[in-house]
């Protein structure tokens, strides 16, 4: 009981500081400058902000450190002890290098294999970006996410927490990145990223480029950086996507078959 | 036009001291502060800590401190698990009584403090920070 108590307490704090860092900037600095706070989908997006708060974290937590323990297995005491070796700046740069590209491929291959990209077109499937809809994400595109970002650390056996400020800058860049915001941050933009190259990413087209973890770094390199001077016009999906909580959940995990059964069902 | 570039700048200000406090919350820069009371109030007559948990919070936030010698350590390896309990812990997770066996909790803490977040979002306050707080 004190448990879920406490769970709802750090989700509400979450969601005031939030609003508190992001809803001024958006207000003042608008991409959109049409939208609305409460726009189109707040309430949709509200419902995956305590999901992600109060279900799939804990979930999420437990795979991966489950899938931890399964690579310990795999992992000989040799290499972790060549790793350990090293300076833990060398480490540092290693691990991050290495998560941006893990990710980066990863982020694209979702993009293109279909398996994986009915679980991530839930997250594209926002209409209208802000700091809400950053946290729109299936539960299972999360585990994907985080186990490829998490990977080489887990294989290296480094310990994040010697990192907690750049893992705290990332963790709230994140969000930054799909607020509607444009504030242009200069030469700046390739280090850590920024709205205006993310809002390209969410464009309309499944392939519009921009597949980096923050800082745009692997997309230059691997030639997918793309930086208009305007916003797209049209942000989510061309797919046909169910509109609620629920519906968004269930109909990646099943199959097509099964699925379209239960619509024919619902509507008779 | 004058008052539109200082709300801009108040705005920007504003946003980057939220992310700079945020940042240095979770990089235990304002343990310090956040627990001092409890500390204080746990203090015996002659000003040493009464009990165990409150005051290895506060000598372990001073360890940390201290001993990092480079900028980005910021959680002295002290307190993370020894290589020998990280073991146990993995070798036991093995088994199909794992879930019985262990604490929840403790992987839980764990990873909550020692993982990337989603590409997407991250989790901001974790129940952990609120029991942080109470102890």
């Amino acid at each position: 009981m004190q448990e879920a108590l406490q769970l709802m307490i750090a989700a509400g704090a979450s969601f005031i500081f939030l609003s508190l860092v992001f809803i001024p900037m958006e207000k003042v600095f608008p991409a959109k400058k049409e939208q609305k706070i409460m726009r189109k989908n707040w309430a949709l997006d509200l419902c995956y902000f305590l999901g992600q708060y109060l279900l799939w974290n804990g979930l999420v937590l437990i795979a991966l450190d489950y899938f931890g323990t399964w690579l310990d297995g795999y992992i000989t005491v040799g290499f972790r002890q060549s790793i350990k070796s090293q300076p833990l700046w060398l480490q540092a740069i290693e691990v991050i290098l290495l998560s941006d590209f893990l990710i980066y491929w990863g982020h694209r291959i979702q993009h293109k294999v279909e398996f994986l990209w009915r679980f991530h077109k839930v997250h594209h499937s926002a209409e209208h970006l802000d700091w809400l809809a950053a946290h729109r994400e299936h539960p299972l595109d999360t585990i994907y996410t985080v186990g490829l970002i998490n990977l080489p650390a887990l294989l290296m056996g480094f310990h994040l927490e010697a990192l907690a400020i750049l893992v705290a800058f990332r963790g709230i860049w994140a969000i930054y990145i799909h607020s509607n915001v444009r504030l242009s941050l200069g030469p700046l933009k390739y280090l850590i990223g920024a709205p205006e190259l993310h809002h390209w990413h969410h464009d309309i087209e499944r392939d519009a480029g921009n597949y980096a973890n923050i800082s745009p770094l692997m997309d230059v390199i691997f030639g997918t950086y793309t930086c208009p001077s305007k916003e797209p016009e049209r942000f989510g999906i061309k797919e046909d996507f169910p509109k609620n909580y629920v519906g968004q959940m269930v109909k990646p995990i099943l199959p097509k078959q099964i699925w379209e059964k239960l619509i024919r069902k619902k509507s008779k | 036009m004058r008052k539109l570039r200082i709300l801009q700048t108040i705005t920007i200000g504003t946003f980057m001291s939220l992310i700079g406090l945020f940042v240095a919350y979770r990089g235990g820069f304002l343990d310090s502060l956040i627990f001092r009371n409890a500390n204080n109030l746990q203090t015996s007559p002659n000003g040493a800590p009464v009990t165990g948990t409150k005051t290895t919070q506060k000598d372990s936030v001073n360890i940390t401190r201290i001993s990092s010698s480079k900028s980005i350590v910021v959680v002295d390896k002290n307190q993370w698990p020894k290589a020998d309990s990280v073991k146990k812990l993995r070798m036991s997770s093995s088994k199909s009584l794992i879930l019985t066996e262990r604490k929840w909790t403790a992987p839980l803490k764990n990873a909550e403090n020692s993982r990337l977040s989603s590409s997407k979002s991250a989790i901001i306050f974790k129940p952990s920070d609120t029991a942080k707080r109470k102890n």
